[in-house]
This record gives C-alpha cells, sequence and structure tokens, in this order.
C-alpha cells in the first residue's frame, strides 16, 4: 500500500445474472480528490458495477478495493469512509424523516444536529417530522442525498444523482459535489445527463454491455479520440485570404473556415490563445469569441459506437 | 455491538404500533379472559394448575400469527422495498443487521405476549381468587418460547424470498402444516405404525421424538407437564429437554438466516 492509493480500485470485475453477463472484467480506478463520471447507455452494467464496489452483491470474479480495503474482507471498515445514494431510492415510510436520517446518522456515529443541519440544507427543514410516506419523489432523492452526506463522507458514490430533482434541487446538488470535493472528497457518479457530467467531471469512464470502452480525463478523451475543440471568431470586417492561410499552416491546427467576418478555426486546445494572437498581430479586430470544447456526447457516442 | 443496538431499536420502532399485532394481541387477551369467565370447565375453576391446558388450546393458534405478522416478510420487505440496499451500504455487517432485526422482532413479540397476559392476570386478580400464579407465569415464558421458535422459522423463510406478497403466502402455508398438517400425519403415522405398542397402552418413544418437530406439540406437552397431566413419558421427554429443544429451534433458524442473507444479492 502505498501513500497515493485509489479511493476506489476495481480489477477484473464480473457478475453474472443467470446467462447474463452484467459486468464483463472491468478494470479501473478512482484517484483521490477527482469527480468521476461514470457513463453507459442503459443495462450496460453501472448499477450493478456500483453495487459490487459496495458490497451490496458477489461477484463472480474480480477485486475490489476502498482506500486500499478490500470490500470483501473489510466491509464494515471499507463502507464508514463511503456515502451512497442508490438508484432506487427508498425510506422507512412509517417514520418521518427525521427518524429516518437519525437511525442512519447513529451508524454512520454522527449527530442528530448534524441530520437537521442536513435536512435545512437540502431543503426539507419544513418537513423533516412528516412521514415519509408522504414524500414527493423529488423529496425522497433529497432525502436520500442527505443521508449519503452524513458522516463527511470521503467518497461519495451517486447512482443518478439528480433524476426527479427539480431545476433548484440540481443546482443546489451540483454546487454540494463542487464544494465537497474541494475539501477532498472523491465522487463517483453515474449519470445519463451528460451536460451535468461534463460541467462536474474531472474524468470519466465509460462501460457499454459490461465492458469498459474508455476511461479518462475529458480533454484527453477528447483528444484520443480526434474530436476537437473549435473557436468561432467574430470580426469587424471579412478577413483576407492570406491570413487564413497563415492560421491553416500553424502547428495544431486542422481546419480554417472563412463565413464572412466569421472565422471558425478547429484545432488542438493549446494553440487556441496562439490564432487569437496571430490575428492580432496581423491588425485584424476581434469583436468577439467563442470557444466550444468538444462535447461529451460526441465523445460517448464515438465511443459507444467503436465499443461494439 | 452499537449498530445492532440501533437496528433493534428501529426494529421495535418500526413494528410496536403494527396495528396487526395490536389487534392480535388483543384477540388473545380477549380469549383469556372469556374463557376464564365463560367456559364453563374454568369459570368455577379456582387453581391455574387446572385451567392452563385448556387455555393453552386457545392460546396455541393465535401466537403463531403474532409472531408470523412479525416475521413473515421482516426481510423480504426491506429488500423489495430498498431499504436493505442502503443498510447494507451502511458501515454495518450483514451478521449485526440480521442480530439487531431479529433481537428487535423478539423483543416486540414479548412485549406483546407479556402484555397480553399482564392485562389478563391484572384482571383476574381483580376480579376473582385463583391460585398458583405462578404457573401462569411459567405458562407465559413457554408461550414466549413458542411465539419464539416461530418467529426464527418465519424470519429464516422470510430470508428466502424477495417478495412481500410470496411470504405472505408462505407464512400461511406454515401456518397450516404446523397446526393442521403435522398434527395429521404424527397421528397417521401413529395409527400406521405404531398401532400395536399404542394399543398396549404404550406410544411408543418416537412418536415423542417426532414431537421436537413441532413446536405446536412440545408447547402443548411442555403445558401438560405443568398441569400434571402428561403421564408415562420417556426419559428423554422433560420439561428441560423441550426447553433447550425450543432453544434450539430458535438459534438453528436465526443462523440459517444469517448463513442465507450473508449470501444474498441485495
Ligand atoms: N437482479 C438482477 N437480476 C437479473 N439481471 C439483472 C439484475 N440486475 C441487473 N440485471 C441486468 O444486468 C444488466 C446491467 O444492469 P444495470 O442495472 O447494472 O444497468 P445500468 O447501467 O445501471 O442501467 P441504467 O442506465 O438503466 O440504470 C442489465 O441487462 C440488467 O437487465
Ligand atoms: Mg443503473
Amino acid at each position: 500500500m502505498t501513500s497515493e492509493k485509489s479511493a476506489i480500485s476495481v480489477s477484473n470485475l464480473t457478475k453474472r445474472y443467470g446467462n447474463l453477463l452484467a459486468v464483463d472484467g472491468i478494470h479501473f480506478k478512482v484517484q483521490r480528490g477527482r469527480i468521476f463520471g461514470f457513463l453507459g447507455p442503459n443495462g450496460a452494467g453501472k448499477t450493478t458495477t456500483i453495487k459490487a464496489i459496495l458490497g451490496l452483491i458477489k461477484v463472480d470474479e474480480g477485486e475490489i478495493e476502498i482506500n486500499g480495503m478490500n470490500i470483501k474482507e473489510n466491509g464494515k471498515e471499507a463502507k464508514r469512509s463511503i456515502g451512497y445514494l442508490p438508484e432506487r431510492i427508498s425510506f422507512y415510510d412509517n417514520l418521518t424523516a427525521l427518524q429516518n436520517l437519525s437511525f442512519y446518522a447513529e451508524l454512520k456515529g454522527s449527530t442528530n444536529e448534524e441530520c437537521k443541519a442536513l435536512l435545512e440544507e437540502i431543503g426539507l427543514g419544513q418537513v423533516m417530522n412528516k412521514k415519509v410516506r408522504k414524500f414527493s419523489r423529488g423529496m425522497i432523492q433529497r432525502l436520500g442525498i442527505a443521508r449519503s452526506l452524513l458522516g463527511d463522507p470521503d467518497i461519495l458514490i451517486l447512482d443518478e444523482p439528480s433524476t426527479g430533482l427539480d431545476p433548484e434541487g440540481s443546482l443546489l446538488v451540483k454546487e454540494k459535489l463542487r464544494s465537497l470535493n474541494g475539501k477532498g472528497c472523491t465522487i463517483f457518479l453515474s449519470s445519463h445527463i451528460l451536460a451535468e457530467v461534463q460541467a462536474i467531471c474531472s474524468d470519466v469512464i465509460i462501460i457499454n454491455k459490461g465492458k469498459l470502452v474508455a476511461e479518462g480525463r475529458i480533454e484527453d478523451l477528447s483528444r484520443k479520440l480526434e474530436i476537437k475543440p473549435k473557436i468561432t471568431i467574430s470580426l469587424d470586417e471579412k478577413p483576407p485570404e492570406n491570413i487564413l492561410n497563415e492560421l491553416s499552416n500553424m502547428q495544431g491546427i486542422y481546419k480554417v473556415e472563412g463565413k464572412g467576418s466569421l472565422i471558425e478555426v478547429t484545432c488542438e486546445p493549446e494553440v487556441k490563445v496562439d490564432v487569437l494572437i496571430h490575428l492580432k498581430k496581423s491588425g485584424l479586430k476581434i469583436k468577439d469569441f467563442e470557444t466550444r470544447t468538444p462535447s461529451l456526447e460526441k465523445i460517448f457516442m464515438k465511443c459507444i459506437k467503436e465499443g461494439s | 455491538m452499537k449498530e445492532l443496538r440501533c437496528v433493534a431499536k428501529k426494529e421495535i420502532m418500526d413494528n410496536i404500533r403494527n396495528k396487526w399485532i395490536i389487534f392480535s394481541s388483543g384477540i388473545l387477551v380477549l380469549l383469556l379472559l372469556t374463557s376464564l369467565f365463560l367456559m364453563p370447565s374454568l369459570k368455577y375453576c379456582a387453581d391455574f394448575k387446572e385451567a392452563i391446558s385448556q387455555l393453552a388450546k386457545l392460546v396455541s393458534p393465535i401466537v403463531p400469527i403474532i409472531a408470523l405478522i412479525l416475521g413473515y416478510a421482516s426481510i423480504a420487505r426491506e429488500i423489495e422495498s430498498g431499504t436493505m440496499e442502503a443498510l447494507v451500504a451502511m458501515p454495518i455487517s450483514r451478521r449485526e443487521i440480521i442480530a439487531g432485526k431479529f433481537l428487535g422482532l423478539l423483543a416486540v413479540l414479548v412485549i406483546s405476549i407479556s402484555i397480553s397476559f399482564g392485562v389478563s392476570a391484572m384482571v383476574i386478580a381483580f376480579s376473582r381468587t385463583m391460585e398458583n400464579f405462578s404457573y401462569f407465569f411459567l405458562f407465559m415464558l413457554y408461550t414466549i418460547l413458542l411465539g419464539s421458535s416461530f418467529l426464527a422459522l418465519s424470519f429464516f423463510f422470510s430470508s428466502l424470498l424477495r417478495k412481500r406478497s410470496s411470504a405472505l403466502i408462505l407464512a400461511i402455508f406454515i401456518w397450516f402444516f404446523f397446526n393442521l398438517i403435522m398434527p395429521l400425519i404424527q397421528t397417521g403415522l401413529l395409527l400406521e405404525v405404531g398401532m400395536k405398542g399404542a394399543l398396549a397402552g404404550k406410544i411408543p418413544d418416537w412418536f415423542y421424538a417426532l414431537d421436537f418437530l413441532n413446536p405446536l406439540s412440545m408447547y402443548t406437552s411442555l403445558v401438560d407437564m405443568l398441569a400434571g397431566s402428561a403421564k408415562n413419558l420417556p426419559s428423554f421427554y422433560t420439561p428441560y429437554s423441550l426447553v433447550a429443544v425450543f432453544l434450539i429451534w430458535i438459534l438453528l433458524f436465526f443462523l440459517l438466516t444469517v448463513l442465507k442473507f450473508e449470501r444474498t444479492d441485495i
């Protein structure tokens, strides 16, 4: 064990349900302090992988370590540092929100005060003494998020955290995740909302039909898949041809297109600034510019197609 | 240990106000009292020692029902609803979850039987003279053993199933099996195989051993022994051995539940 052990390490994970190979020899590591998006089409095996990480299901093969602790041998200790939001969230219907949360808090070694504070923070302060039976879908989702945050976990594992949340709720969650991550919490979340993943995750892991198809930082993946960022520059006049030609000959630039007073440049991320500098030096007036990072959607679709 | 207590506490909170438990405990009180005050054979009976055999006949179908209501879906329901997933993801071992749930349910069972018997005892104590109240207390302890064995049994079966509806059907079957089918099999066997011995006035030993397979038979025997109405018993068939077998039953099904649950995908 080294000091830089991963927060979550999954090796050769395999899980069968009867004849169905739900997860097929997956390997990956989640480094500490990062936010990982775990992506894949419906039925890809995300929930199954997450359940295996938490020791909820018996796996056919493979080893899982949480902070260097094996989940099979040292499950109780390993789970102390994890906050978990299941895909299907449920609570004891007969008990109130606060009673429910206090029960889990006791198991996590945190206090009733912390429960109340969390309920306030997540927007359930008004209804904490109401029975969960009377909660709406989104309120249950919020309560589930509060439960996952009990006891300041170092690792948060969230299976589709924004399902059922209103825009305010999902914004709240996004901000909370960023601030927790700022304090060093590692986050591993599965989601189908790629824009959200792109907005908060540094890394992604993509699986399809139980197999790993891509893993890495979003920029690295887009580079590898040759999905390039594009910048659109608007000038106050139509640029001369020779400047467009000069741009095309620069290192790291793939495509230059002039559209009236607009120029669209497809290039490596590092040369975006050079393009602007070159235009400025050539005496052109830049009115505005917009850079578009490659969308995660493109990466996702490309990976899924190549994988199958 | 803290985890175990915490789960047990939640289980008690979640079950103690179960309306079916309250309802069947009420029935139990009603049966005990009406029989002691209205049944001709018990109305003038001044000694608990004489009354308990008859009372046991009334109690023995009801107490298993209370136990089955508590246990039948206790695991299946949590798996079906999804609360088990959140619980297993907490820093707690599966063994602790099962032990905590079982102890919590056991506490609810003991509370409901004790209250039913306690209320009945108080009403009797205030309204008529009965001797040998200590027999009533022993009678209650035996009843708790009976309930606990059914609780352990239904708890185990609830770990085999993932759906509440199938667990309910199984619970009904268990009740029928031990209340009606087992006694039929036992009598049938006795008539078929043990006729000679029975005719000679001595029931063969193996027939008594069969009782160990049915908590209700064990309960009846224990009560009969208490009332002094059991005669010519084999030497292995004593209150001590019966209580020991009860405890083995409870422990066995509890352990089977732990073994099963440790292998269950949540
Ligand atoms: N308990 C189970 N029994 C049998 N098959 C199952 C079980 N759970 C999941 N599966 C199967 O395993 C595969 C992976 O399911 P999983 O729930 O992991 O997908 P997912 O990636 O989470 O999908 P989604 O995006 O829809 O949540 C699916 O084909 C599913 O049908
Ligand atoms: Mg899923």
